[in-house]
């Protein structure tokens, strides 16, 4: 509906409905002299003045009819008295008013149509205006859709399920999910990127909004690229993630999307974070600078977050009393090596009574075991669950290092590092935030490595063997390496081993 | 040793010489003819590449009857490499057989057919037996066919390790390498005895970790067909057999019959009268691998003679109708049966000088050595040999092999649990 006071003072509602039973929503726009004060306000007749709960207005994309007016979009959500029967908006600008009937008929009272119909950066700054704010929330849950008011606004966006290429002026977009609950969208162009171009997003987890933290928008290359981190204990949200994003390459060229960011270890992620040109291959030098660039905040914020919270693991445990032995087979990876575990099950078998087995031939070597039926055997997630929930002590027997003890005769010296109840607490705090692959078998791997060495008096670092990846240029790699033989060599705070 | 021996003996061999001639197989089958003439309990079982191929197409049973104490097994179940069984059942099934045969001895052959985690399954099944492994070759040490002998060329290699293995077969791993040799090393050093047909073969598996178990060196015995017999009578002494040559065996890539080629026509110029006489192949089985030599044995024209194959029970008479026998073998070769025949013959031989042709063959006593693969240093080696006087002293020294008696006290003595 549109109400014209005159060349300079127009009004135009959008949509009207109601959000619930004491609380109203208003779409529109207002068109008020330049640089003469206006005001919104909503009455109810008799039973007097609406608490306005939210107002905001956006720049308008439109041409104003006059030059000498501004043309704002503005959402509006009120609460109206007890008892009210009508709504008058009223538009003020210096003396002059214009007043609507809300409650009249002409006014669209569609709110998911009208959200998905109004200018996109409205609708985005209003999604993400939900985030914290009340009197928006009901938004999200309207009418008990996805994401609820926004549901086709979303629906109309290009969506993006880890990867895609020529979007818009994008010639490949990614977005990644770490599984220290991080997130990057990169988005990359043929062309290098303005300096002035603008990326922001919102994380969504149905039927919720989620803040990011240490968030960092940067402009590298031929990327712009955003990264965040999300709250520890949403973790388990991770599945259900997706980044809805506006990206601003240039003045005036808008692109929303929404992405569903592809779960990659930290290697990748990082790596990722360094490729400021679309597409695989060693970058150039001076790109593989403007990557350094983009990578080496990230790497600051993911220190300044995960330090401490390696830092404050205990390095020293209770001494619960070990109700079963449990051994963990790492590295199972050749069918061969289930020759070798069939020829000396027996050896295996002395020493626990649970035995977990990790790697592509876990199968083979666990049913061997299985038939024997002398200890219990598990595989696969199964075995992640045990050994995620293995407190006590740990035995892990590498194939490899099993295979070249059994050569030299001395297969004692295959079981010779158990891992206590404290590299237990340990590592899944490790795998979440310096995990060199998905797999938690990898991660546990690299941990009995690391005390390994660390028993033979060599250097802990050299447990992170160079991780072989094709990556994007050889200074990310020492980056990233650097980085994660940081985090992976931290060590306990003497203040939490106190009180381990 | 009575108590030892009074629920038998299992011969478990990777092939029946029914069905091929190789040394591993051919001694295992000769022992079981020498035990049983000996009055002794004993069950020869064998793997069968051709009731394998049958079971492929047509449902079998996966042991078979061959002939009385005889039987054969099929290995389809068993994976690519033939050293484990990827079936479980079949592996089952024939484990339950061998330890039903109630035998207090098993004397395996080979591993190769048989499979690592066959062999501990049976140990663990019959934990009252004597387990007891002749090492014929080196397949455990080499993925090259046993051979040690490199890929990319034909130099032999002295040493395995996982990086050396992997420049001969760089599509493998380095792990691979070290899981295959735990595997095998770790079933191997739970023998009660192993057996070496020569000390050669007994340095390279001690060398390669396979120490533990009680071993000895134990020369193949061939058989009462060919060793049973007293050795022959000297040949009398005939000038021209002095140059008169005789190879045996397949016209393999190792086994050299293009060294011994190539040396002829150099040893002709000195001595126009030397010929040889091929054993065991046509000129086409020769020309087949080394179409090369063609124009070659033409040249030669009368100085050589191919025979073709001949009945391994011949091969002694044969070898006394010849002045030397030439092993030229560029490899290692752990105990050719070829020398063993040839000593028994009383017939001298010319060796390549390394592995286990130096050491059956005794410079001096039992022949002569020239360097491996050199066709110069054969051709000098073939001169030298044909001089009458030579021969006839170094025919009138070659030692005998061992006899019947002494390999089956050995036996004997390493079925005993005392012992």
């Amino acid at each position: 509906m549109f109400v014209q006071g005159h060349e300079t003072l127009q009004l135009r509602l959008d949509c009207v409905t109601a959000l619930g039973p004491r609380r109203w929503i208003v779409y529109g726009w207002a068109a008020t002299p330049r640089g003469v004060g206006s005001r919104i306000a909503v009455t109810a007749g008799a039973a007097g003045d609406c608490a306005i709960e939210h107002v905001s207005f956006h720049a308008h994309t439109a041409t104003p009819l006059a030059a000498n007016a501004v043309l704002h979009s503005f959402t509006l959500v009120f609460a109206p008295p007890e008892g009210a029967r009508g709504f008058i908006l009223t538009l003020t600008a210096g003396a002059e008013t214009l007043r609507a009937d809300l409650l009249d008929s002409a006014i669209p009272n569609d709110l998911v149509t009208a959200t998905a119909e109004r200018d996109g950066a409205t609708s985005f700054r209003l999604f993400q205006a939900c985030l914290g704010d009340p009197a928006l929330a009901p938004l999200l849950h309207y009418q008990g859709q996805d994401f609820g008011a926004f549901s086709a606004w979303l629906t109309r966006m290009p969506h993006v399920a880890g990867r895609a290429v020529n979007l818009g002026p994008f010639a490949e977009v990614e977005a990644l999910l770490s599984p220290a609950g991080e997130v990057l969208l990169m988005l990359r162009a043929t062309t290098p990127m303005p300096h002035q171009a603008t990326l922001s997003a919102v994380l969504a987890a149905h039927p919720h909004i989620l803040q990011l933290h240490d968030v960092h928008v940067a402009v590298a290359g031929h990327a712009l690229a955003l990264y965040g981190r999300l709250d520890t204990g949403l973790r388990d949200t991770l599945a259900g993630l997706e980044l809805v994003a506006e990206a601003e390459p240039q003045p005036g060229q808008t692109l929303h999307l929404r992405a569903h960011p592809r779960l990659v270890a930290a290697p990748d992620f990082l790596d990722a974070a360094s490729r400021v040109l679309p597409g695989p291959g060693t970058l150039a030098p001076a790109l593989a600078q403007a990557g350094m660039g983009l990578l080496r905040p990230i790497l600051a914020r993911r220190e300044a977050a995960f330090a401490p919270r390696l830092g404050n693991l205990p390095d020293a445990a209770p001494a619960w009393p070990e109700t079963s032995r449990i051994a963990a087979i790492l590295g199972a990876d050749d069918p061969v090596v289930a020759r070798l575990f069939h020829v000396a099950a027996t050896t295996i078998e002395a020493r626990c009574d649970h035995l977990l087995v990790f790697g592509e031939a876990a199968e083979e070597v666990a049913q061997i075991f299985a038939r024997r039926g002398r200890l219990q055997v598990e595989t696969g997630a199964q075995a992640l669950v045990t050994l995620r929930q293995a407190q006590h002590t740990l035995l892990p027997v590498d194939a490899l290092r099993f295979a070249e003890a059994l050569i030299d005769g001395q297969p004692d010296l295959a079981f010779a590092n158990p891992l206590d109840a404290a590299d237990l607490a340990r590592l899944p705090v490790l795998h979440s935030l310096a995990g060199c692959a998905l797999t938690l078998g990898d991660t546990l791997a690299r941990l009995v490595r690391q005390r390994l060495l660390e028993c033979q008096g060599r250097g802990a670092e050299a447990a992170l063997v160079p991780l072989a990846r094709p990556w994007s240029s050889p200074q990310a790699a020492e980056m990233v390496h650097r980085h994660l033989t940081t985090l992976w060599t931290l060590k306990c705070n003497p203040e939490a081993r106190a009180h381990g | 040793m009575a108590e030892s021996l009074s629920r038998g003996v299992c011969i478990l061999s990777h092939a029946h010489p029914d069905f091929s001639k190789g040394g591993g197989e051919l001694a295992a089958y000769y022992q079981f003819t020498t035990q049983r003439a000996a009055g002794q309990r004993v069950v020869f079982v064998a793997a069968s590449e051709t009731a394998t191929q049958y079971a492929s197409s047509r449902p079998i049973e996966m042991v078979l009857r061959h002939a009385p104490d005889e039987f054969l097994y099929t290995f389809s179940g068993m994976a690519e490499d033939r050293l484990a069984w990827n079936d479980p059942q079949q592996r089952r099934v024939l484990v339950e057989f061998l330890a039903g045969l109630d035998c207090s001895v098993y004397h395996l052959h080979h591993y190769w057919r048989i499979g690592v985690d066959l062999i501990v399954d049976l140990m663990v099944a019959r934990p009252d037996a004597r387990f007891v492994l002749t090492l014929h070759e080196m397949l455990a040490i080499c993925l090259h066919h046993g051979q040690m002998v490199k890929t990319r060329s034909r130099e032999l290699c002295r040493q395995d390790s996982p990086m050396r293995c992997l420049a001969c077969f760089p599509e493998q791993t380095l792990e691979r390498f070290i899981l295959r040799k735990a595997a095998l090393l770790h079933t191997l050093r739970r023998f009660d005895q192993l057996f070496y047909p020569s000390q050669f073969i007994r340095d390279r598996y001690e060398a390669w970790g396979l120490t533990g178990p009680r071993a000895e060196v134990l020369e193949n015995y061939l058989g009462s067909a060919t060793h049973g017999a007293p050795p022959p009578p000297p040949m009398p002494a005939d000038p021209a057999r002095a140059a008169h040559f005789g190879f045996f065996g397949q016209p393999t890539a190792f086994k050299g019959l293009d060294v011994l080629l190539r040396a002829l026509p150099l040893a002709l110029r000195s001595r126009p009268d030397i010929v040889l006489t091929v054993y065991g192949a046509e000129r086409e089985d020769l020309l087949r691998p080394f179409p090369s030599l063609d124009p070659l044995v033409e040249d030669l024209g009368a100085a050589v003679t191919f025979t073709g194959r001949y009945n391994p029970a011949d091969a002694v008479s044969l070898m006394r109708g010849v002045g030397w026998v030439i092993v030229p073998s560029i490899w290692w070769e752990n105990s050719p049966v070829v020398i063993q025949e040839a000593r028994h013959a009383g017939t001298p031989l010319i060796v390549s000088g390394i592995g286990g042709m130096a050491e059956k063959v005794l410079p001096g006593i039992d022949g002569l050595h020239f360097q491996r693969a050199s066709g110069v240093d054969l051709a000098r080696a073939m001169v030298q040999a044909a001089d009458p006087a030579l021969h006839q002293a170094m025919a009138s020294t070659v030692r005998p092999v061992i006899d019947r008696a002494a390999f089956l006290d050995a036996l004997n003595a390493a079925y005993s649990p005392l012992a």
